[in-house]
């Protein structure tokens, strides 16, 4: 039978679970925090550009995605370029 | 908490300070012997790219110009998926096993979520293996199916006993194996594949155990809608003859999460002490009782029209009961209540629930008695009941040697290892927890080795962590 929490103590204090970054340094240009990401989780892909050089990089995604999965997707794929 | 990724944004760094190549992906302009280029503009990386002479760029730059303008309100044609399939291939593994320890159970979930968001799990069709005196099979009845797919209210609204339910639902895991010691009951040993569903939006089995038929779970297959095929193995892990090769293969390695509740060591049923001087866990177990199906099952008489009615009775008991429970709560007293029906709380039954409530105010302060607990400790007696059996010393190393004797017989590691100590509420003893979570650490590290993490995250003291630094 499933098991309840008890009741007799107060209900736990919900973690915050802190926000993930939502923008990123441009592996270009550098610059910092330039790169911004678009999330299209009803196609399941994504899209994060850099407003000051213009790089743009596109992948797929899934509705548990965050924007920093799209960043690290990105720097991924530039790591296996090199 | 997950932590920011630094390391990735410092990696990004080095990344444009590395040499260019001409034809790389990401652009460039190779310079042997030069110093380090700074990354190229966008009209460099076009002529690098095409190798097409300067004065040809500023046509060209012209035309994906008007391509972007063009593209700006729509995203690039990848394939619409149905449900939750990714589009992305490539799983990411980690260096070595993490461990993520939590206190409340659902709490494991915040770090599963992660894995599958950065593809260190596939997004479906994993394995759970979970060690736990409880199944934390029930479906809360509270939250919508469709909410399975909305990380936010997962991560807030769940609780201990329906956080896999929806994993299920979502299609991350398709099988769960629960392996218990022997003295746990609440769903017999061996293999059930059923479907799992939503019927108008509330989540549903076609699984005729008396588990799911308790909590109202249960559905025929016709009314289920956006099914999946799931299992459930259940294992006695205090048999010698438990082998992880009945439920794991090689082809597992990529999806196999081992999943250790502390309380499958040594646990206690914190409803027994509720209103203990009134022996109330005892008359709830009474008041609560229903017919359960197995017997028709395992004579073979059993059919869905049984089990539709065994449902139906039992709901319609929960109703009745809930009523009056609630009544007594904001009333304090039987007067006003509406008598039940008496096809579904017999006059023996509510004569049980009066002589409950007297021996209550015999033995404490009315405003001590909290009859909505009281309702819930009473969900809770079931035919087979919450365990409630704390080890010996002896028997905790019996089941030390048997989850070791498990992990050695292992055909595949496991991805991740997720852990509970489930003692915030009194499941697990807190004058054991300690020690049992010790000797599982001790037990893991002396069986996989180097290939587990040195350090365990410790959700439960707030230790920053990143599945990309893992």
């Amino acid at each position: 039978m499933g098991r309840r929490k008890s009741k007799r103590k107060p209900p736990p204090k919900r973690k915050n679970i802190e926000p993930l970054d939502q923008q990123f340094n441009c592996p270009f240009c550098n610059h910092e925090k330039s790169c911004e990401v678009k999330m299209d989780k009803g196609r399941n892909t994504a899209k994060i550009t850099c407003r000051v050089c213009l790089e743009d990089f596109q992948t797929g995604i899934n509705f548990l995605s965050e924007p920093i999965d799209v960043y690290n997707d990105w720097v991924d794929a530039c790591e296996t370029a090199n | 908490m997950e932590s920011d990724t630094t390391e990735k944004e410092s990696t990004a760094a080095e990344l444009q300070s590395l040499p260019l190549q001409s034809e790389s992906v990401v652009g460039g302009k190779a310079g042997q012997g030069e110093a380090t280029p700074p990354p190229p503009n966008k009209r460099q990386k076009i002529a690098l790219d095409a190798a097409i002479p300067d004065d040809q760029v500023d046509e060209l730059k012209e035309k994906e110009v008007v391509e972007e303008e063009e593209e700006e309100e729509t995203v690039p044609q990848l394939v619409a998926v149905e449900r939750a399939q990714s589009t992305q291939s490539s799983l990411r593994k980690f260096s070595r096993i993490p461990v993520f320890i939590v206190d409340y159970h659902n709490d494991v979930l915040e770090f599963i979520y992660r894995c599958l968001a950065t593809r260190h799990l596939p997004l479906e069709r994993n394995i759970l293996v979970h060690f736990d005196s409880h199944p934390d099979l029930v479906v809360a009845r509270d939250i919508p199916a469709s909410a399975s797919y909305d990380k936010d209210i997962m991560l807030n609204e769940l609780s201990i006993e329906n956080w896999i339910m929806p994993t299920l639902y979502a299609g991350h895991f398709d099988r769960v194996v629960w392996l218990k010691n022997s003295w746990c009951q609440q769903i017999p040993t061996g293999k059930h594949d059923f479907k799992i569903g939503h019927k108008e939006d509330r989540i549903g089995v076609d699984c005729p155990l008396d588990y799911f038929i308790a909590e109202g779970n249960y559905c025929t297959s016709e009314e289920l809608q956006e099914t999946r095929a799931v299992q459930l193995q259940v294992h006695d892990a205090d048999s010698e003859s438990l082998d992880p090769a009945q439920f794991l293969t090689a082809q597992d390695a990529a999806g196999f999460v081992l999943d250790i509740d502390l309380d499958f060591f040594s646990t206690s049923n914190p409803f027994l002490e509720i209103y203990k001087d009134a022996n109330c866990y005892a008359q709830l177990t009474e008041i609560f009782h229903f017919e359960s199906v197995e017997p028709a099952k395992q004579a073979g008489t059993a059919t869905i029209a049984d089990y539709c009615a065994t449902a139906a009775t039992r709901q319609k008991q929960l109703d009745a009961l809930k009523r009056i429970f609630w009544h007594l709560e904001e009333q304090r007293s039987f007067d006003g209540l509406e008598k039940p029906d008496e096809s579904v709380i017999t006059p023996q039954i509510y004569a049980k629930i009066v002589q409950l409530a007297e021996q209550l105010q015999a033995k404490y302060p009315d405003d001590e008695i909290d009859w909505l607990l009281i309702f819930d400790s009473g969900s809770t007696t079931d035919n087979n009941g919450l365990p409630h059996h704390i080890s010996t010393s002896k028997e905790l190393a019996e089941y030390f040697a048997n989850f070791k004797r498990f992990l050695q017989r292992l055909p595949v590691p496991p991805v991740a290892i997720t852990m509970a100590h489930s003692a915030q509420d009194d499941y697990c003893p807190q004058d054991q927890v300690a020690f049992i979570e010790e000797q599982v650490l001790r037990l893991l590290r002396e069986v996989f080795g180097d290939k587990l993490h040195e350090k365990a995250i410790l959700h439960y003291m707030d230790d920053p962590w990143d599945v990309m630094k893992l």
